[in-house]
């Protein structure tokens, strides 16, 4: 990425093969949920192991564990605390499952899924990531020298330094943390607008959206509500003053209640089985059955 | 304006990516805005610094091991740089706003900018947002009243009071500094023939406002973050002098230097990240990202014509 770049949280990857990908980057605030729910699944289990081994009995049945309970206990939590990142990622492909509810996965820096050798390193070197750790006897004078408190600065200082957002223990493995890109489906939307409805039938049946222009009107149409409405018409302009002549309505048409229409003709195609045919404009040409499938593979961002 | 030559990558975020993309913006532009973050802080640092160290080392917490004083020293410092903060982060506001639409621009030019509205700044960033009567308080209560109880319970009564009307105010309307300074948006428009066509600050304001609940969700989290922030900074502080010379507890070394420091610089990136917040308002309320994309396929579909219409 040049210095003259846009700057944006994105990680471009090429391949051998000469094929782009663009991850979107997360960095300390977006992680930072997945953290806390990854933190809530290992409390959960430490209070279930000690739950199990103090109430359950089996300290009585055998008796050998009254003894040693507290240290098998300890060794369990040791375990499944050092493991447990190690664990997810490499069974879930990158993903713990506080990562998996947040939408993040972890990849290697030029794309590839992470292996269990690069899980191992990012994982044991959180610890590194946690530093300085922080007493309290550094705010009060009283407390014990215990110094337990982890701090993130050095996690956070490696992600404001580098600019795939990495930590240390990323940095070691050669890994980042991306958005996990889900399939785009056109977005549901109410237009049960009059206008709207009487202009859907008035496109010309051969007037077919590309793929990418499908996909910009349904961002238009989905974020309209919340521009003002003399400003909706400039922006819907600027694309209905190119396409009217082959959409075939009048060109005093309001090119806002266009875009509306031409979005809600696609999706009752789509979802309600509201056949349109012939002959599509544009290079790509998706028939109606190809619709949902062809939006999904369409690359981010256009 | 020129959407698509912006130095940040014109699109529509969460509060989460905001708060990511502040650090880039604080790693890529830092060096070219900390001399005008350096300019609007020190003598505000200094002022503060004059006005409360006299209950650090006079009063002598120091000595006697006073908590409520250190207490109150460090949440009236950390008030201080709250209410101050829009105003001495001004500069940095106008220069965000150059580097965003590619603008170089000197010292002095930024100090123009400022001076030019210098009426608006101050009355609404120093007075109506509570920077000057805020400092007049604390300087009051610190330096003129003598009985020492009186002014701890008065001072600490509407100090309070202050601070919650300004976080109330910037809560819901935190974009002044952008509306004033990059905006050029006046608080009063004077000349008559003028006043149909320039905006004022409060009516710019009342529309860009318009999402007050989500400004007052981004404001609530954002300060949950910067808390925290101030939190592992400090402590990276101690650890750090603890490290150099091993003192490891909070000394008069924090209270006096590291703790306005890390406020201060608290102030900077809660600068940046409010610029990132506005124009994210804006690119939603605007349609800015929408624009681009529209202009985008208006262009794709007039090449896939030309294409067409040569086969």
């Amino acid at each position: 990425m040049s210095a003259d770049a846009a700057l944006d949280l994105n990680a471009i990857v090429i391949t051998p093969e000469n094929i782009q990908f663009e991850y979107r980057l997360a960095g300390p605030f977006r992680r930072l949920p997945a953290f806390l729910l990854d933190l809530m699944v290992r409390a959960a289990v430490l209070v279930a192991l000690i739950i199990f081994f103090f109430c359950s009995g089996i300290t009585r049945l055998l008796p050998g564990l009254d003894v040693f309970g507290g240290i098998l206990l300890a060794l369990s939590y040791f375990f499944f605390d050092w493991f447990y990142g190690l664990f997810f990622e490499t069974l879930w492909n990158g993903q713990t499952p506080g990562k998996r509810i947040s939408g993040l996965r972890v990849l290697s820096t030029d794309g590839r899924p992470i292996s269990a050798y690069q899980a191992t390193i990012r994982n044991f070197l959180r610890l590194g990531d946690f530093a300085p750790f922080a007493s309290l006897q550094m705010l009060i004078a009283e407390a014990p020298p215990v110094y337990w408190m982890p701090t993130g600065g050095v996690a956070i200082l490696c992600m404001f330094l580098t600019r795939r957002l990495q930590r240390l223990g990323d940095l070691a493995a050669g890994t980042m943390v991306v958005i996990d890109e889900r399939k785009w489906v056109p977005p549901k939307l109410k237009l049960n607008e009059p206008a709207i409805n009487a202009l859907v039938p008035a496109i010309a049946p051969n007037f077919r959206m590309s793929r990418t222009m499908l996909r910009t009107v349904a961002m238009y149409v989905e974020r309209r509500s919340r521009v003002l409405p003399q400003r909706r018409r400039e922006l819907a302009a600027i694309l209905t003053k190119e396409i009217i002549d082959k959409v075939g309505v009048a060109a005093t048409t309001d090119p806002d209640l266009l875009l509306c229409a031409l979005y809600k003709r696609e999706y009752d195609a789509q979802w309600k089985g509201n056949a349109i045919s012939d002959k599509p404009i544009g290079s790509d040409k998706p028939t109606g059955k190809e619709f949902g499938s062809t939006l999904a593979s369409a690359p981010r961002g256009n | 304006m020129h959407l698509d030559k912006t130095a940040i990558a014109i699109t529509q975020r969460n509060l989460d990516e905001l708060l990511d993309l502040s650090l880039a913006v604080l790693r890529r532009y830092g060096p070219q805005l900390l001399l005008a973050a350096l300019l609007g802080a020190v003598p505000f640092a200094i002022l503060n610094g004059l006005l409360l160290s006299s209950s650090v080392v006079m009063k002598g917490y120091l000595l006697d091991q006073d908590r409520w004083l250190r207490f109150r020293f460090l949440l009236w410092m950390a008030a201080l740089v709250y209410a101050q903060a829009p105003l001495a982060m001004a500069g940095v506001t106008v220069k965000l706003g150059n580097i965003m639409f590619g603008i170089q621009s000197s010292k002095q030019q930024t100090l123009k900018a400022i001076g030019k509205q210098w009426f608006s700044v101050v009355g609404v960033l120093a007075i109506l947002r509570g920077a000057i009567p805020l400092t007049a308080l604390v300087a009051a209560v610190e330096n003129l009243i003598l009985n020492r109880d009186f002014a701890d319970a008065v001072g600490s009564f509407w100090i309070s009071m202050i601070v919650l009307i300004i976080a109330a105010i910037r809560s819901v309307r935190p974009f002044a500094p952008e509306i004033l300074l990059l905006e050029k948006c006046p608080m009063f428009v004077f000349k008559r023939k003028e006043r149909g066509n320039q905006m004022r600050f409060g009516q710019r304001s009342k529309r860009l406002h318009q999402a007050g609940g989500e400004l007052f969700q981004a404001t609530f989290f954002s300060g949950i973050v910067a808390a925290m922030f101030l939190m592992v900074l400090n402590l990276t502080f101690i650890f750090l002098v603890g490290s150099l010379v091993g003192a490891w507890e909070w000394g008069w070394w924090m209270d006096l230097f590291f703790y306005p420091l890390a406020l201060w610089f608290i102030a900077f990136w809660g600068t940046i990240l409010r610029f990132l917040v506005y124009m994210n308002t804006r690119i939603r309320g605007e349609g800015w990202e929408l624009e681009l994309k529209l202009k985008a396929e208006a262009i794709r579909f007039q090449e896939t014509e030309a294409r067409n219409r040569v086969e």
